[in-house]
This record gives C-alpha cells, structure tokens and sequence, in this order.
C-alpha cells in the first residue's frame, strides 16, 4: 500500500507511536510483576518517550484525531511495527536482551517510514515522512548509546527462583 | 479511507481493565490479543458474548475480556459451556483453556462435547505442561520430557487432541501458534462461524515451566495440504503429522445439537427454594 494523503500518513504514525507506548507499559507492568524490576524500569522509560512522541505528534499534527479502520493501515499484521511482540519477551531476560529488542522495534518503525517515503512522490507529503523517519533513526541511536553503556553485568539472562524443586 | 465512527469494534472494545497476571513471554498474551481482534471481526458486542473456563494460567481469559464470563470450575469449560449454549442459543459461547484443564480432567467432558456437537468454539491454549501448579505433565507433554518433576520423563504416549475430537465428532478442528496473532484470529474467526463443535488448538508457549518452548516459532509451518471435510482422511493426516503444522484441517457438515423443545425459564429463587431443608 502506498500512502497518498497526509490524513492516513498521520493516522500511522500516531498509531506507531501509541501503541509502542502502550507495548512497553504492559510489558513494563509483566517485569515488575514478576520481579524483574531493571527491565521492568528500562520498558517503562521507553513508554515515556513513545508516549511522548505520541502526544507531539497529536499536538503539532492533530494526529490523534484521525483513526482508521483497523484493516487499513498498512502493515499486514496485528501489530504495527514498533511494537515489540509478546512472544518475544520472557521473565527472566537480561536488560541487554530488553534493549535488543527495543533496537530491533524502532528499527523496524524506521524502516516502515523510510520505505513509505521512497514511495512518496517529491513534496510535503514526502517530507514529513522522511522527517519521521529521522526521528526513529535518533531512537535507534539512543537505544545503540544505552546498549554501548551496559557492562557485562546485564548480559546474564536471571536465575529462575521459582522452579519446582529437584525430588 | 474510512475512520472510525465508520468502524464501530475494535479488538480493544473486548479487554476488560484487568492485566494480565502471566508470566512475560507466555503464549496467553497473544491468544488473548487474537482472541479480542476476532470478536471484533465477527462484529457481535461483548455484551452477546460468554467466554467460560475452567482452571489454570490459560483459564484466566474470561476475566481479561469484557464480555460475559464464567471461570469455573477445573476441566469443568466445556459443561458449563453446552449448558449455556443450550439455555441461551442467542449467544456466542467460547470455551478456553489449556491441555490440562481439557485433555486431563476435563477429558471425559471433552469427548463428549465433540460428540454432541453444540454449536461452540473451544479454544484450546496447549502448552504440554500444567502452568499454573509449576509444571506438571500434561497428556500432551512428549514422554521424554524430563524435569525435576518428573526425572527421566513420563514414558507415555502422549495424548492427541485433534484425532480423539475428529472420532469424537468435532465439526471443525484446526491448529495455530500462538507467536502468529493474526493467522490465530483468523482461525478463531473461522471457528466460530462454522457451525456446531469447534475446536481450535493453539500451541500456546509456556516459558517458565517448558522454555524450550520459545523455540516453537522456529518449528511451526502451514500444513502443506488444504483442509478437507473428509474425516477419515484429516484424521490420517493429522496422526502422521509433526505436531506444528498449523492451519485449518478439517470442516464438517454436521448439523449442531440445539433442542427444539422451549426450555421452560426458571427464576434463579424458584431452582434455590428446590434446595431448601
Ligand atoms: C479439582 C482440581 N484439581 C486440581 C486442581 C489444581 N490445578 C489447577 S490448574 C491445574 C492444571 C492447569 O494446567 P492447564 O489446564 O494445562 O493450564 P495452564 O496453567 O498450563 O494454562 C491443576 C491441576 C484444581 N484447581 N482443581
Ligand atoms: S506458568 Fe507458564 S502458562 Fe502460566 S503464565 Fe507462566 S508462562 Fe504462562
């Protein structure tokens, strides 16, 4: 699909945005619910800034206004790209695995505007486009500075406290 | 482009304010994701629909939807499900939980849920283990499979959900993993216009207890072969099979079992005054 107006481009990029927002909170809540609290902190930060984003995108664009039918955004799945899956977190993950995949999501929202502005033809349509795609590139390089920063310590995936024990 | 007053249900108008108390990573999230999203496609309000369990991580469902729900009692889904349907034809009624739940203690229910073929859908979160009580073998667990539970394994034959339901006489009987939500909605969708018994099983990864599981969305495939309403020919299939093709495998034609007799309406103080001394 080809976006062609700016209502649907605005539409997509605020439903990036909120639902990475709403991603990490829940994934946040999961981690602190099962005791993992580094990771649960660093999902909770990364809520703050997509909500962040989010609510900048509704107040220079009005982007909150302009929904569609779930059918009609572009991507061909339940999720929209920035979202990091359920399946692909787990309780016991290390803050490294977390930003991995923090990496891997706004990656993917990058790639998502960068590909929708190569289909754009020349104009402010266009520019936009590229303009988000710009932010989540400084996304991803503020997710690459946080991963540079962690020593081996976050590496280790945790011990499982809970198992059942040995008979 | 159509906006949303022209799109009156999405899959968040069937989540209810409670979150989910499963362990991150568990295939419950996406099945409840999938689950949600096709209510939203079959278009019936929450308010038309019943969502029963039983006991275990996988039984919690109901509480996290919007709709009617009843969490009942262990392996106990599928009764209080025909019983619902029967009394409340105008209903959709959907009974979900997991491999224990069914295949265990609520085996006998199921045999014969498949059998009267009441017009249910039957979502069925296997994750080869018992979750909720910390790792117990489950019917569908591979024999081999060892834990501190169970050193060296079971050394039994596992249990096979979608031979026994297609015998039994299940009228529609598919797979899915819970890792791919959208086909998963789908399916659910397609299970629940057919009509008559559904069961849709959904290899549903349990990361505490079996976190070799996670490797799952590296084995599951599309079934090479179309669905069939052939029932011979999908239990063939389905018994040679690896246990990860996913897909719809068959669809029946058998008519649903609704009694035609109006079920006399009795008031809930008239059925308490029958249990007085
Ligand atoms: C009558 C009865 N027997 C046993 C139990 C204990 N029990 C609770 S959940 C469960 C098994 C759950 O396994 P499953 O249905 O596979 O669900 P999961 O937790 O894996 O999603 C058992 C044995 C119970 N609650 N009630
Ligand atoms: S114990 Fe297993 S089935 Fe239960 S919530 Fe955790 S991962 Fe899911």
């Amino acid at each position: 699909m080809t976006i062609t107006d700016r209502a649907t481009l605005l539409a997509h990029a605020y439903a990036i945005e909120s639902e990475a927002a709403e991603r990490y909170e829940e994934l946040a809540s999961q981690m602190h619910t099962s005791n993992n609290h580094e990771v649960g902190d660093l999902f909770s930060k990364l809520a703050e800034i997509e909500a962040k984003h989010a609510a900048e995108l509704s107040l220079e664009h009005g982007a909150a206004n302009v929904t569609l039918a779930a059918t009609d955004y572009s991507w061909g799945s339940l999720e929209s790209p920035e979202v990091i899956p359920f399946g692909d977190v787990h309780h016991l993950m290390s803050p490294r695995q977390a930003l991995t995949q923090a990496l891997a999501a706004e990656r993917r929202a990058r790639d998502f505007y960068e590909h929708h502005a190569a289909n754009i033809p020349e104009g402010d349509l266009r520019t936009l486009a590229t303009e988000f795609a710009a932010e989540e590139a400084e996304h991803v390089r503020m997710v690459q500075a946080w991963l540079s920063r962690l020593d081996s310590s976050n590496d280790e995936e945790r011990e499982d406290m809970d198992q059942p024990m040995p008979l | 482009m159509s906006t949303e007053s022209a799109c009156p249900l999405t899959a968040r108008d069937y989540k209810s304010e409670l979150k989910p108390v499963w362990c991150p990573g568990c295939g419950d999230f996406s099945v409840l994701m999938a689950i949600t999203k096709a209510m939203a496609d079959v278009g019936r309000r929450p308010e038309e629909i019943a969502v029963i369990s039983g006991i275990g991580c996988s039984s919690r469902v109901p509480a996290y939807t919007n709709c009617y729900g009843f969490h009942g009692v262990h392996g106990r889904a599928l009764p209080l499900a025909t019983g619902l349907k029967l009394s409340r034809p105008d209903l959709l009624v959907i009974a979900a939980g997991g491999d224990g739940d069914g295949y265990s203690i609520g085996g006998n229910h199921f045999l014969h849920a498949c059998r009267r073929n009441v017009d249910l859908t039957y979502i069925v979160m296997d994750n080869q283990v018992y979750g909720m009580t910390k790792g117990q073998p489950s019917p569908t667990t591979p024999p081999e499979w060892d834990s501190a539970l169970v050193p060296g394994g079971t050394g039994l034959r596992p249990f096979h959900p979608l031979v026994i339901a297609l015998a039994a006489g299940a009228n529609f009987v598919a797979r899915s993993f819970s890792g791919d939500p959208a086909n998963t909605a789908q399916m659910i969708v397609e299970a629940i216009r057919h009509p008559g018994f559904s069961l849709l099983e959904i290899l549903s990864p349990c990361v505490t207890f079996r976190p070799e599981e996670r490797d799952w969305a590296k084995q599951v495939h599309p079934a090479a072969v179309d669905e069939t309403s052939d029932r011979a020919r999908a239990a063939r299939r389905v018994l040679t099979d690896d246990g990860f093709n996913t897909g719809i495998l068959f669809r029946g034609d058998r008519a649903p079992y609704q009694p035609s007799v109006n079920l006399e309406v009795v008031s809930s103080v008239d059925f308490e005054t029958e249990f007085q001394p």
